[in-house]
């Protein structure tokens, strides 16, 4: 017995059938790539804002009479910030790196530039932080202690992250919806130009859910091995962009890597699937009304 | 004779100007004709019996059921019991004489039987040796028959024809017009337009489009 969506595949789109495959592996890897960076630059700014809000930056002045603060109390400073149990981590930033940054690292013999000492702590615990603040007054002898939670600050950086979110995914949205636009015009155009042979199978009884159902999965067909094509060439894209991108984070390692890369895999055959089924369903529907539209003429 | 189509007061408007306006019921084991000049609306008025258009006036009984546009389901249960033969009928270009006819019997999922009744058909239209050829390749007169044997497959209960002697050879047509006699004396309702029904020895009924416009 002959398979009826043959038929239709025969009839629609044999020609196209190249050019179809091209577009849809061009388009979709496009979609794709959208999805990949996407998802990976939410992962990755989502990362950095989250350990950099947890990061709070000391800043203990020296007095008047001090260059720099005596080393007795920096010592102090440092074991007590190693026998804190409640903190993550820390980092002290010297006097040489704070001068080297302002470009001062031959001038300070003769600057008489007095020097603060600064260090991180990085800390999810409000009350850790607090409790850190009195004590690092009390072991610094009540020398002058700023405290700035880099919370405070990533506030604007999280909008322009969030931001460029919206327009990576605005960006997903208009390619999706004009791929979709165009493979239903490619469609409708071959609908017309064969209208009579599909008007005969209408006359014979066919029903229109029949016919869009059978045509919809016919084209998706012509469009997944293109879409396939796109996948293992997005996955080895996103690949290159972590370890590239990856490289200048402070958190990223090789355990993240893997993670990102398998987590790539898993997001883009998600989107695959959830694509090409949307794209069936929108299709169906479209189709539907196309051959509902005709299941009379019009006088 | 049961009752299949009945039409009560139906016209239809096609460009600013009202056609038909008549009635009419349809009944297993009819022969009409169709009479009528070029340009008259005898294939129109197929169409509206293969309800492929509705009226723009009147009522449409389908086995006593008023129909309407949002009848789908029995129009097309309807549609898959009639056979129709028309004036430049597309056939699948890419498939071959076989496939053109099998695919009727996919659609009206009419499978039983089916090797013996394509073999008959295939035979009594002299298509056998002509049935693995693609019908791009064939004459209009083997086009005109598989276009009939696609038509006659299922065995439907109407056949609806436009002119179907159209480029048949004069035994062709003998052939075609006795084998659509003894179908309608089995029962199946013919509904035809044609300019040979000097050949008819049957009773059939005459529509004459001429008087139903005037």
């Amino acid at each position: 017995m002959i398979n009826y969506q043959e038929v239709l595949k025969k009839i629609l789109l044999k020609d196209e059938e190249k050019f179809f495959h091209g577009l849809s592996f061009v388009v979709i890897s496009l979609i794709a790539l959208h999805v990949v960076l996407y998802f990976n630059f939410y992962k990755f700014s989502s990362n950095w804002i989250n350990l950099e809000s947890q990061k709070t930056t000391f800043i203990l002045t020296n007095n008047n009479d001090e260059k720099e603060i005596p080393l007795s109390i920096s010592e102090n400073i440092k074991d007590f910030l190693i026998n804190n149990s409640l903190i993550d981590s820390y980092k002290i930033i010297d006097s040489s790196a704070i001068k080297s940054t302002l470009g001062l690292d031959k001038e300070d013999e003769i600057s008489g530039l007095d020097l603060p000492m600064v260090f991180q702590v990085i800390s999810s615990e409000e009350k850790t932080i607090d409790s850190i603040y009195k004590n690092i007054i009390d072991i610094s002898e009540n020398r002058f202690v700023e405290k700035y939670s880099h919370e405070d600050e990533l506030f604007e950086i999280s909008i322009i992250v969030n931001r460029i979110k919206i327009i990576i995914f605005i960006m997903f949205l208009v390619v999706f919806t004009l791929f979709s636009f165009l493979v239903m015009n490619i469609v409708k155009a071959a609908l017309v130009t064969n209208f009579k042979l599909l008007e005969m199978l209408q006359i014979m009884g066919a029903s229109s859910i029949e016919l869009a159902k059978n045509i919809s999965q016919s084209l998706i067909r012509k469009i997944l091995p293109g879409s396939l094509l796109s996948l293992i060439f997005v996955f080895f894209i996103s690949v290159v962009l972590i370890n590239l991108f990856g490289a200048n984070f402070e958190f990223f390692d090789s355990s993240l890597s893997t993670e990102l890369i398998i987590s790539s895999l898993f997001i883009l055959v998600i989107f695959l699937i959830l694509f090409l089924l949307s794209l069936l369903f929108f299709l169906t529907i479209y189709l539907f009304n196309f051959f509902e539209n005709r299941f009379f003429d019009k006088l | 004779m049961s009752e299949i189509l009945r039409i009560e007061n139906v016209s239809l408007d096609v460009e600013k100007k009202k056609l038909f306006d008549f009635s009419i019921t349809i009944n297993s084991g009819d022969f009409f004709l169709i009479n009528g000049k070029n340009g008259v609306g005898k294939s129109l008025l197929l169409k509206l019996f293969f309800l492929k258009i509705l009226p723009s006036n009147g009522d449409i009984y389908l086995y006593g059921k008023k129909i309407n546009e949002n009848e789908k389901i029995n129009i097309l249960e309807y549609r898959k019991k009639v056979g129709v033969i028309l004036q430049n009928d597309y056939l699948i270009p890419f498939f071959t004489v076989y496939q053109n006819i099998e695919i009727a019997s996919e659609i009206q999922s009419k499978k039983e039987h089916f090797k013996k009744r394509i073999d008959e058909i295939l035979d009594w239209l002299d298509l056998t040796k002509i049935s693995g050829e693609f019908v791009n390749k064939l004459s209009n007169g083997e086009k005109q028959r598989v276009v009939i044997a696609r038509a006659l497959i299922n065995n439907p209960q109407i056949i609806i024809a436009d002119q179907p002697e159209n480029y048949l050879d004069e035994g062709t047509k003998k052939k075609f017009f006795f084998l659509l006699e003894s179908l309608n004396k089995l029962g199946t309702t013919i509904i035809m337009t044609s300019n040979c029904h000097n050949m008819l020895s049957v009773n059939y009924k005459n529509l004459n489009l001429g008087k139903i416009n005037d």
